[in-house]
């Protein structure tokens, strides 16, 4: 409540208001009333309350050196229209309500104060998400890549906007048990993919590069832990299947012509076909 | 008579009432608290696409809905309210302050 303005009343006579800072002023035979006070309901206030109410609000203030001026409960109900024995009434509902009180002094003057509630807009907020810290598990969230880390490892300088099948909750806890680095081979080799198309369950896909990256059979993470390449290995194979086919040249001549292929613990079943290259030099 | 709901400085919104309506008994001696209440509380609304109910009128001034028809029929009476009704049903109300008509 912010006082308004006071008035003094001597026995029952309601007398001298005096005017406080930031009152209701009567200008130009015209008060200007907050729109809040007169949606009067949401204070409980009957109308007959807001009528003394602004009645008393109403009234001219006091000059330094003035005649005060002098209202009693009978001008009142006269004024408003009301029951001279229930402008009293009224009084009292008013000053239960906290918008007048009173103050007697030493001189026997009763000091009435009018209080108005603050009627001046609030200012909204903006509006944040509540997040709530308790749900978040920091175990179950994967350790993502983020671009400090890339530049950290070098391996490439270009932020990864992540997809949206990276954010589903099966693919996030598989990830999450990976280390970084392979992480970032695992998205990367499931981009590419994307991007050539014909995947239908990017999901599903992800967490097969993933069980394939955690069991070590993933070819980009086989190649970082023997640090052999698959090519190389292939290419080295064969020519020790040339060497191995032309140490054994003349056998395995006399075996293909009633044989379709021969084993070798070696290099397992050596066909027909595999020797007819051999000798051709397409092998 | 003009009445005019303005915003100060402050952001607030306020209606200007004449005195002559704070003091309706000495002024308009047919009026009582809950045809001035209604009064102000619609004086207070805004002039454009503002739609009356009395079930609001009632909830905003801590009266009853058949008070409400009552007091608009006070105004209506008193000069303070008039409607006119058009062809496709609406009814447009108009609110204004007549001249004092003396009293007590």
């Amino acid at each position: 409540m912010l006082p308004t303005f006071m008035f003094r009343q001597k026995s029952r006579r309601l007398k001298a208001p005096k005017l406080l800072p930031n009152q209701l002023e009567l200008t130009g035979g015209y008060l200007a009333v907050p729109n809040q006070l007169l949606n009067c309901a949401q204070y409980g206030l009957k109308p007959a309350h807001l009528a003394i109410l602004l009645y008393l609000l109403a009234k001219p203030p006091v000059t330094e050196g003035g005649d005060p001026w002098k209202v009693n409960y009978t001008h009142m109900a006269d004024q408003l229209g009301i029951g001279a024995t229930y402008a009293p009434k009224y009084v009292t509902f008013l000053r239960e309500k906290g918008f007048l009180s009173f103050n007697r002094n030493e001189k026997g003057e009763t000091e009435w104060v009018i209080s108005l509630p603050d009627f001046s807009p609030k200012k909204s907020e903006p509006q944040r998400e509540n997040i709530h810290l308790d749900n978040v598990h920091v175990e179950n969230v994967a350790p993502l890549i983020t671009n400090k880390d890339l530049n950290k490892n070098k391996e490439t300088t270009t932020a990864v906007v992540l997809p949206d099948y990276v954010n589903q909750q099966p693919v996030k806890q598989a990830l999450s048990k990976l280390e970084a680095k392979t992480q970032a081979v695992v998205l990367q080799i499931m981009i590419a993919a994307m991007t050539k198309g014909g995947i239908k369950s990017p999901v599903a896909y992800m967490l097969g590069l993933i069980k394939k990256a955690n069991d070590g059979v993933l070819e980009a993470i086989a190649v970082e832990k023997t640090g052999v390449n698959p090519v190389d290995k292939e290419r080295q194979r064969r020519k020790d299947l040339i060497a191995f086919m032309q140490k054994h040249r003349e056998k395995l001549a006399i075996d293909f012509q009633t044989k379709d292929f021969v084993r070798s613990e070696t290099f397992g079943n050596i066909t027909r076909v595999m020797f007819r290259d051999f000798e051709a030099g397409k092998l | 008579m003009a009445i005019s709901n303005v915003w100060n400085s402050e952001g607030l919104e306020t209606t200007d009432i004449p005195e002559q309506l704070v003091n309706f008994g000495q002024h308009y001696p047919d009026l009582k608290p809950r045809d001035v209440a209604v009064l102000m509380y619609l004086l207070s609304r805004p002039t454009v696409k503002f739609v009356k109910s009395n079930e609001e009128i009632a909830k905003a001034t801590n009266m009853g809905v058949s008070t409400v028809a009552r007091s608009l029929r006070v105004l209506q009476k008193n000069g303070f309210a008039s409607y006119a009704r058009f062809a496709n049903g609406q009814t447009e109300w108009t609110i204004k302050i007549p001249e004092p008509k003396g009293g007590k």
